[in-house]
C-alpha cells in the first residue's frame, strides 16, 4: 500500500505538472529552408544555397559565374543609389577571371603542369616548420575536418587517401567525391599507413605525440594547423594547402570566391537595412543550456560583420580572448529583448523567456565549419535576418 | 545547536542572494513580479521563472545528496560510502547518456528524469538481486557487488562516449549535463525533482531511529526488533529517489554526497535524529552558497559540479591529514 501511494504521488505530480507546462513553453520557431528572402531585393540575382554549396565544394566554373554575377549586382545596387556597397578589388576580379579561364581551357595534364610551375614547393605550417613537396601528384591524408573540407574542394578524390569519419558522415560534403575515398583516417593503423604511404598528412596542433612520431618514423611529412580563428586564417591555410597539394590556382580562386561571396551577402544586408525593421537580435547555441558565441568564435565574428552592415542593429557578442562560447541565462536573454533569436542547434529548443520572439534555427554543423563552408554559415545568418526583417 | 543556526543563517543568506542577484536589477524584477502576481501580466519573469526555481532545485539537490550520503555511510558503517558505491549514480548517469544518444529527451521533458530515476532504481535492483543470489544481503557483499556493477557501468559509458566521439554535438550535450549546472533551470526541473525529493527525504526522516539502532550492528538491531532487511531496502529506495532526482535536475555533483555528511557528523555526532535534519539544512545551504559564489564572482569557467568536486576534494585531503595527525599525537 505504501509503495502504491508513493508511486501514485509521484506519477500524479508529474502528470499534472507536465500536462500544463509543455504546451505553454513554445516560441515561434521558423525553419530557414522555407524562406524566400530573395524576393526582398528583386533586382538582384538570387543566391541559391545549393549553388553556393556546390561552388564551395570546388566547382570552378560556378565560382567564376557567381563572382561575375555578384559584380553586376554590386553595380546595380550602386545605380539604385545604395551607399556603402562593396566590390571585389579589380585586381582580384581580374585574377579570378584569368584563373577561371585557365582552369576551364586546360586539360588536366596541362593544368597539373601549370600548377606545378606556379606553386611554392615549401610552405610554413602554423607551428613555424617548413614543409617541402615537389611531386606533381600528391597523396594526402587530412586528419582534421578543417583540412579535409579544404582539400576535398581542391583535389581529385584519388589524391586523398582517407578522410576523418566526421566528414564521411556529413551531409555538407559531396557524396560523389566521398564515395571514392574508402578509408577512414581515424581507423588507419601503422601498417595500413605504410602501405598507403601518403606524401603529406595534415594534423592538428593537439594531435597525440605518439601519432606524430609514427608519421615521422614512416617518413610522412606532416602539415600542422592551429585553430582557424578568422576567415583570414581559413584563406591563409587554403592557399598553403593549395601549394602543398599542387593546386595553387584552384586554391587562389576559391579564396577569391570566399571574399566575393561574403561581399555579396554584405551588400544584400546593407540593401535590406535601408528600411531598418530590426533593432536587436541575439545569436545563441543550445545543447543542454544556452551559450552565446564570443568574438573569438567564427560565428560571433560573422554576426558582428552582419550587424555592422545592418544600420542600427545590435547583437550581444561578448569579447573574450580564450573562450569561443560563454553560458548565458534566460534572464540575460530577456534583458537584451531581441527582435529575433538566431539559434544554432541540432534541435529546435525554444526559450520560455521570449515566447513571442521568432526563433530561427541555424544548422550548427555549418555554423561551426572552420573551412570554406563558413560562407554558407554567413548566408544562413543573412537568410534569418532577412526573414526577421520581413516579419 | 550552534551549527544548526549557522547553517540556517547561511541558507537564509544564500536564498536571499540567489533571489536578488541577476542580470536584471531587482527593482525592475520586483515591479514585474507584483504585476504578474496581480494577474496584470503573464510575461516570463526572472524572479518567478528563473531565480525561484533555481533556488528550489539547489535546496532539493543539496539536501538530497547530503542525506543520501549520510544514509549510505550509516548503513554501510563506512565513512567512504557515497551514492556511487551501489552504482546508483552510475546507473542514473548511464541511463541519461543513453537517452541523449537516442535523442529521446526531445520527445518530452519527463523522459530525462524518468530515465535518471529508472536507471538508479534498475541498478539498485540488480545489485540487490545479485547480492541475494549470493545468499542473503550482507553489507560486504552489497558493497563489492555495487563497486563491480558501478565499474562495469562506467566502462560501458566510456565505451559509448568513445564510439560517439565524432558526434561532437552529442558529446557537448553530455559534457554540459555531466558538469552539473544551474543555468536555464525552470519549473520543469522543479517538477521533475521535487516529488522525488519529498518522498526520499520523508523516508529517510522516518527511519532515523532505526538507523541509530542499526549503527550498533545488524545482530543487535535484529535483537532490538528492527526489521533490518526491510528498513535497509526502503532506505536504499529513498536514496535512489534522491540521487535520481538530483541527476535529473542538476546533473553530476561530485563529492558532495561524500564530504558533506562527514562535516555534519563531525559537528553533530552520530545521532541520526539530529544528523539527518542537519544534513538537509547544511546540504541546501552549502550548495546554494556555492552557486551564489559562482554568480557573484562570475566564474564562467567553473560549473557547480566542478566547484563542488574541487572544494570537496581539498576538504577531504585536509580531513585525512588532520585525522592522521591526531592518531600520531595519540601514539
Amino acid at each position: 500500500m505504501l509503495y502504491i501511494l508513493t508511486i501514485a504521488f509521484i506519477a500524479g505530480w508529474w502528470i499534472t505538472a507536465f500536462k500544463t507546462t509543455t504546451s505553454s513553453s513554445i516560441s515561434v520557431i521558423v525553419p530557414l529552408n522555407n524562406l524566400e528572402t530573395e524576393k526582398l531585393i528583386g533586382y538582384l540575382s538570387p543566391i541559391q544555397r545549393e549553388a553556393l554549396k556546390e561552388a564551395l565544394a570546388g566547382n570552378t566554373r560556378l565560382m567564376l559565374q557567381l563572382i561575375n554575377q555578384w559584380e553586376t549586382d554590386a553595380e546595380a545596387l550602386t545605380v539604385q543609389g545604395k551607399q556603402n556597397i562593396d566590390k571585389l578589388p579589380s585586381d582580384k576580379l581580374l585574377q579570378a577571371t584569368v584563373i577561371g579561364q585557365l582552369i576551364r581551357d586546360s586539360s588536366p595534364e596541362e593544368l597539373q603542369r601549370i600548377n606545378n610551375e606556379l606553386r611554392s614547393c615549401c610552405v610554413t605550417n602554423d607551428c613555424g616548420h617548413s614543409i617541402c613537396a615537389n611531386k606533381i601528384s600528391m597523396k594526402l591524408l587530412p586528419q582534421t575536418d578543417m583540412t579535409a573540407g579544404l582539400l576535398l574542394a581542391l583535389c581529385d578524390p584519388e589524391e586523398i587517401i582517407a578522410l576523418p569519419s566526421g566528414i564521411m558522415n556529413s551531409p555538407l560534403y559531396s557524396n560523389k567525391k566521398i564515395a571514392n575515398i574508402q578509408s577512414c583516417a581515424s581507423k588507419l593503423r601503422s601498417e595500413q599507413l605504410y602501405l598507403l604511404s601518403p606524401d603529406i598528412a595534415c594534423l592538428a596542433y593537439y594531435t597525440h605525440p605518439s601519432t606524430k612520431e609514427l608519421y615521422s618514423n614512416l617518413s610522412i611529412s606532416t602539415y600542422t594547423t592551429k585553430n582557424l580563428d578568422s576567415i583570414h586564417d581559413i584563406q591563409n591555410t587554403l592557399i598553403k594547402l593549395g601549394h602543398l597539394s599542387n593546386h595553387p590556382l584552384e586554391a587562389t580562386l576559391l579564396s577569391i570566391f570566399i571574399d566575393s561571396a561574403l561581399i555579396a551577402i554584405d551588400n544584400r544586408i546593407t540593401a535590406l537595412s535601408k528600411t531598418p525593421a530590426l533593432k536587436s537580435t541575439m545569436y545563441l547555441y543550445h545543447h543542454h543550456h544556452y551559450m552565446v558565441p564570443t568574438n573569438k568564435c567564427l560565428s560571433g565574428q560573422l554576426m558582428n560583420r552582419a550587424v555592422s552592415k545592418y544600420q542600427g542593429l545590435t547583437c550581444h557578442i561578448p569579447d573574450h580572448d580564450t573562450h569561443w562560447r560563454l553560458p548565458i541565462s534566460q534572464e540575460t536573454i530577456l534583458q537584451s529583448n531581441p527582435d529575433c533569436l538566431l539559434l544554432a542547434s541540432a534541435t529546435p529548443i525554444a526559450t520560455e523567456a521570449l515566447k513571442e520572439t521568432p526563433v530561427f534555427i541555424l544548422d550548427e554543423y555549418v555554423q561551426d565549419s572552420p573551412n570554406q563552408y563558413i560562407v554558407l554559415a554567413y548566408y544562413d545568418i543573412f537568410q534569418a535576418l532577412a526573414a526577421a526583417h520581413c516579419l | 545547536m550552534k551549527c544548526n543556526i549557522f547553517f540556517l543563517l547561511l541558507l537564509a543568506l544564500s536564498c536571499v542572494l540567489t533571489l536578488l542577484i541577476g542580470d536584471i536589477p531587482f527593482e525592475g524584477v520586483w515591479n514585474k513580479t507584483i504585476e504578474r502576481l496581480q494577474g496584470i501580466t503573464a510575461e516570463w519573469n526572472p524572479l518567478l521563472d528563473e531565480r525561484l526555481p533555481r533556488l528550489i532545485i539547489l535546496i532539493c539537490t543539496g539536501a538530497s545528496l547530503a542525506v543520501a550520503g549520510a544514509v549510505l555511510q550509516s548503513l554501510f558503517q563506512n565513512p567512504l560510502a557515497s551514492p556511487s558505491i551501489l552504482g546508483i549514480s552510475s546507473g542514473g548517469s548511464l541511463a541519461v547518456v543513453l537517452i541523449f544518444i537516442l535523442q529521446l529527451h526531445l520527445l518530452h521533458p519527463l523522459v530525462l528524469p524518468l530515465s535518471a530515476v529508472g536507471g538508479s532504481f534498475l541498478i539498485l535492483g540488480v545489485v540487490y538481486g545479485l547480492t541475494i543470489m549470493q545468499g542473503g544481503a550482507p553489507l560486504n557483499n552489497l558493497i563489492l557487488t555495487g563497486i563491480a556493477i558501478s565499474t562495469l557501468l562506467i566502462a560501458f559509458q566510456s565505451f559509448l562516449l568513445y564510439t560517439f566521439r565524432d558526434h561532437w554535438q552529442l558529446i557537448q550535450t553530455i559534457a554540459e549535463w555531466e558538469v552539473g549546472s544551474t543555468i536555464d533551470r525552470s519549473w520543469q526541473h522543479v517538477h521533475m525533482q521535487l516529488p522525488l525529493t519529498i518522498i526520499g527525504l520523508l523516508g529517510c526522516l522516518a527511519y532515523r531511529k532505526e538507523m541509530n539502532v542499526m549503527a550498533l550492528g545488524e545482530e543487535e538491531a535484529k535483537n532490538l526488533g528492527v526489521n533490518v532487511e526491510k528498513v535497509r531496502w526502503r532506505l536504499f529506495l529513498c536514496v535512489a529517489l534522491l540521487v535520481g532526482g538530483s541527476l535529473a535536475a542538476l546533473g553530476m555533483i561530485a563529492f558532495f554526497g561524500l564530504v558533506l555528511p562527514h562535516i555534519a557528523r563531525r559537528l553533530q555526532g552520530t545521532d541520526h535524529r539530529k544528523l539527518i535534519p542537519l544534513c538537509i539544512v547544511a546540504g541546501a545551504a552549502v550548495l546554494t552558497s556555492l552557486d551564489v559564489m559562482l554568480r557573484l564572482f562570475n566564474l564562467t569557467n567553473l560549473s557547480l559540479g566542478s566547484l563542488s568536486a574541487i572544494g570537496g576534494g581539498i576538504f577531504f585531503i585536509l580531513l585525512l591529514f588532520k585525522s592522521q595527525r591526531r592518531s600520531t599525537c595519540r601514539i
